[in-house]
């Protein structure tokens, strides 16, 4: 007859084989489980190994059975605590325990001469030198942030820490995690099992992590020297952080009430939520003393130039090009920057009927799309001149669309809107010719297409264009882009530009980018040394986490999203981002190929 | 984007550390790779005293092991003996006593008292601090005399039975150990403000080694070292033996350096005193041992804290005289990889200090590596 033992905690048995093990570690480690050590039994033709680990006043043992001369897998490469409890496996039972891994802080040093005795039994040979690599996913980044190593700051349970790393090449992960096109994740080497790891939600995880945003770090010394930066756009905002961040004082001129640029007016509310996006751009204000003007249009750069010692121009690109049909400024045909605008900036809502035409392919015709479903209109059709193959619009984005139930019709353009209530609009079906200067197949009219529909509305979604004004005094190319030199600087003296304004409309991570290297041109200019570039970190020991095959089928961890009838009621983020147990899971998926044995 | 391939190449210097070296009571070996006086890797050796204790385990009678499980450790094998009875008990249903559950609880805080005056002392010399050495180990040998006069014996106590103790105290006793410890606890309460406050024992061990709170659960850190990095682990919690008893509560540094590990333990002390002190206070009366003469057969999990941390052993029995199977897993086995981290990126000059503030105890360690035949 046991007596009940009066202690606090329970003993709990799990039994795991070697295919589920990893699961069920991976689970004790997410739940904070302490590894004790590994005990054998030895049960004639197999032997029983039990892992005991420690969770609140628990006691779990997970219990493994394995035949004789049989490898088992090493679970160093979730607790990295068990390498001595292996080596006694190895030695006391004969029990060969594959991939030991001893990488406390991402190391594997091999000495040659260790002995029979050494507990680590490192491999013998000559010490390998430390090579790093740039790792795939951050050669895909166009502002090459250190994506590899913020995936293992969540591993490790520091995501403050990759919430900093990330801000060292561009500054607002939280926006990021929400709004990046991702090619990181097109990169990721795990994409070959068709699930690459979300570094988009680990990204938004680290901002998650930290509610206020606010990071509590100093400025360098205070140089004195005064920068203006116009347009409080993605550019603009790098821009002003980073020289901020170097000792300058920094004022950026903004001309609606708000900063954000093309992220405030451009991006749906159900994407990035607004109040979130001025929290981070006013935390990243506040740490580097950056003063905003808003409501502040600036008409010429001269006496600008007289005030400050430097000007960056950042205005984006805010004019929208024209169809070129006859019919084209009837009543109902609308822009896509106008519902946009009503809806992200005004707070406002607006008639667009039941059936609604959308014209062009990118992402902002998707957007517009997406934005009259929630206003209303069930019946929505896309036309896209090109085909599904050509379409600029990234296909999470087109998949969202199709679940809100709108339609994208391929090889299509329009050629005439006749006025009237409702709007006829007059189509062509097309074909796709020869390659053009973007790369494309140019699409060809097929004679006798030619049909005809009756909507509502026609929202333009075909693009934006460049328009600087002639006050400014700037080169520009035959597009009207602002011409700059390699190191971001105008023809004029003083004034350097970058973002949309420089290359047309393009992603926020590439106007972060450009505000970050025009900042630290800046700098050098001034006399300083400029904001480091993207480079290897050396310092910061890497290992490749041993469990390889493992980690390799790991199927990734969707995120949570709203129901889709929920969605299309309202204006809310459709995403719901990770919470810490599924972040763990995820990011522990990282192959770490930015390390090299 | 740029040149993708690019790799550096460093020239290292590997020195060794140990077996032998003056501030290592034990021997082990530690072999660090250094670039210039910064530490960049270290991997620790052992298995230069292994003894084969846990094999022995399964070939003794298992009232006999008692005696073996108190020589696994030099310094805190009371709480080895205790611990092994405990795991028996929970197999038979023989459970102790309460009157020999307090007397076990007074017996193993007097062998944490030692051990930490051990502990500071020898930290003290690691520093240089030759004063505070002599002074501590002065200290200890009360307790170690206190140990003479009660049980016969300074430091292997074997007052441990399967079912309670062997030996009770009576009121003179309990008197004795009230005049004794009153003197030190006085003389632990000079001792105070030097180890608090003092600028050499600061400077030495502020900052260095450092164990971030994240990776001292990752790394399965046991004891004080956990508990400098501010996480309340303590086996004690669990309320084993009287602790439930007690109102226990952990003491927590929140530093995660070499310095919050050596005031815990110096806090540890205090808390000792006063453990006992009310231990003394409360224990009831009535008999000490539950004798049981049932073999044990099925299996038990007993865990502990010694001085340096959570003791874990693992019982299994087969209903014959001898055990299937004794794990032994003390606590300086699992501060090993602690250490392996707190000693990276630190200079060389701070090894002994950072090698003591795990309070390293390899005999304990030892049997775990097996040495290969014909070795």
């Amino acid at each position: 007859m046991v007596q009940e033992y009066k202690v606090k905690g329970k003993t709990e048995d799990v039994v795991a084989d070697k295919v589920d093990m990893f699961i069920k570690i991976n689970d004790l480690k997410a739940q904070n489980a302490r590894m004790m050590t590994i005990t054998a039994r030895d049960l004639g033709t197999e032997v029983e190994v039990i892992y005991h680990f420690e969770r609140g006043f628990d006691v779990v043992n997970l219990r493994l059975k394995t035949p004789k001369n049989e490898p088992i897998p090493s679970i160093t490469g979730v607790f990295p605590a068990a390498f001595i409890a292996e080596n006694e496996l190895q030695d006391m039972f004969n029990i060969k325990v594959s991939g030991i891994n001893i990488d406390f802080d991402g190391r594997l040093m091999k000495i040659e001469g260790a002995n029979e005795t050494t507990l680590l039994k490192p491999a013998v040979g000559p010490m390998p030198f430390i090579k790093r690599f740039y790792g795939r996913c951050r050669e895909a980044c166009p502002a090459m942030v250190n994506a590899p190593k913020y995936i293992r700051q969540v591993v490790m349970g520091d995501p403050q820490g990759g919430y900093n790393t990330h801000i060292e090449q561009a500054p607002l992960p939280a926006i990021l995690g929400r709004v990046c096109f991702a090619p990181c994740e097109e990169a990721c080497r795990q994409e070959k099992n068709e699930e690459p790891i979300q570094i988009r939600f680990l990204k938004r995880f680290t901002a998650d992590s930290m509610p206020s945003l606010r990071r509590g770090v100093k400025r360098a010394e205070l140089t004195g020297r005064k920068v203006a930066v116009v347009g409080g756009g993605p550019a603009g905002v790098s821009c002003a952080f980073y020289l901020g961040m170097m000792g300058h004082d920094v004022t950026v001129f903004e001309k609606e009430k708000g900063c954000g640029g093309a992220m405030y007016w451009g991006i749906p509310k159900y994407k990035l939520p607004k109040d979130l996006m001025e929290t981070e751009i006013s935390a990243r204000f506040e740490e580097a003393g950056v003063e905003l003007k808003t409501n502040t249009e600036i008409k010429e750069l001269k006496p600008l130039l007289e005030k400050f010692d430097a000007v960056f121009v950042g205005i984006g690109a805010v004019d929208s090009y024209k169809l070129g049909i006859e019919g084209e400024d009837s009543e109902g045909v609308i822009d896509f920057r106008e519902i946009l605008t009503t809806v992200n900036v005004r707070n406002g809502t607006m008639n667009v009927g039941d059936r609604v035409a959308v014209i062009g392919g990118g992402n902002s015709s998707i957007d517009a799309a997406r934005t009259s479903r929630r206003l209303g209109a069930t019946r929505i059709i896309i036309y896209y001149r090109r085909t599904e193959r050509e379409m600029p619009a990234s296909t999470h984005e087109i998949q969202g669309a199709i679940q809100e139930g709108v339609n994208i019709e391929y090889l299509t353009t329009p050629v005439k809107i006749t006025s009237g209530k409702p709007l006829k609009l007059e189509l062509q079906h097309m074909e796709l010719g020869e390659a053009d200067s973007s790369g494309r197949r140019r699409p060809i009219p097929i004679k006798g297409s030619e049909f005809t529909v009756e909507v509502d509305t026609v929202i333009k979604a075909i693009g934006q264009s460049v328009v600087i004004p002639a006050e400014f005094g700037l080169e520009v190319n035959r597009q009207g882009r602002v011409v700059i030199n390699d190191n971001y600087e105008t023809s004029m003296k003083g004034v350097w530009a970058g973002g949309d304004v420089c290359f047309g409309p393009k992603f926020v991570i590439e106007a972060l980018r450009d505000g970050r290297k025009a900042a630290s041109e800046i700098d050098k200019s001034l006399g300083g040394e400029g904001w480091p570039e993207s480079s290897l970190d050396l310092e910061e020991y890497v290992g490749r986490p041993m469990n390889l095959s493992e980690i390799r089928f790991m199927e990734h961890v969707q995120v949570r999203e709203l129901d889709q009838e929920e969605r299309i009621m309202n204006f809310d983020e459709v995403e719901l981002g990770y919470d810490e147990y599924e972040a763990l899971r995820e990011a522990g998926r990282c192959w770490r190929c930015d390390w090299n044995e | 984007m740029s040149d993708a391939q690019s790799a550096t190449k460093k020239a290292y210097t590997v020195f060794p550390f140990g077996p032998q070296h003056p501030v290592l009571p034990e021997p082990i070996h530690l072999r660090f790779v250094a670039d210039e006086e910064k530490i960049v890797d270290v991997v620790p050796n052992l298995g230069y005293v292994h003894r084969g204790i846990e094999r022995a385990c399964e070939l003794n009678d298992y009232k006999r092991n008692i005696y073996l499980c108190e020589r696994v450790c030099g310094i805190c094998n009371y709480i080895h003996g205790m611990t092994y009875c405990g795991a028996i008990e929970r197999i038979t249903g023989a459970e102790a006593p309460p009157r020999a559950k307090y007397l076990r609880v007074i017996w193993s805080e007097l062998a944490r008292l030692q051990s930490h005056f051990l502990s500071l002392g020898l930290f003290a010399d690691a520093i240089g601090f030759e004063s505070l050495f002599m002074q501590v180990w002065r200290d200890r040998e009360i307790i170690l005399s206190l140990n003479e006069k009660t049980n016969g014996h300074r430091i292997h106590l074997e007052t441990n039975m399967i079912g309670g103790c062997r030996k009770d105290m009576d009121e003179s006793m309990v008197k004795v150990y009230r005049e004794d410890l009153g003197l030190v606890r006085r003389r632990v309460e000079a001792l105070e403000p030097v180890f608090h406050r003092d600028a050499a024992i600061r400077g030495k061990c502020e900052g260095k080694g450092i164990l971030p709170k994240s990776k001292a659960v990752f790394l399965g850190a046991v004891g004080p070292t956990i508990r400098g990095s501010g996480i309340p682990q303590d086996t004690r919690n669990l309320g084993y033996e009287a602790y439930g008893e007690l109102d226990f509560k952990p003491i927590v540094y929140e530093g995660e350096d070499s310095y919050s590990r050596m005031l815990v333990r110096f806090d540890e002390v205090i808390q000792s005193l006063d453990l006992i002190e009310r231990a003394m206070k409360q224990m009831p009366e009535g008999p000490i041992l539950n004798k049981n003469e049932k073999f044990p057969d099925g299996v038990a999990i007993n865990r502990t804290e010694q001085p340096r941390g959570e003791l874990f052993y693992y019982v299994e029995g087969n209903g014959t005289n001898k055990l299937q199977r004794c794990k032994i897993r003390t606590p300086t086995a699992a501060n090993i990889p602690p250490l392996v981290t707190m000693l990276i990126g630190h200079e060389i000059a701070d090894i002994p200090t950072i090698v003591h503030s795990i309070d390293p105890c390899i005999s304990c360690t030892e049997r775990i590596t097996y040495l290969k035949r014909g070795k």
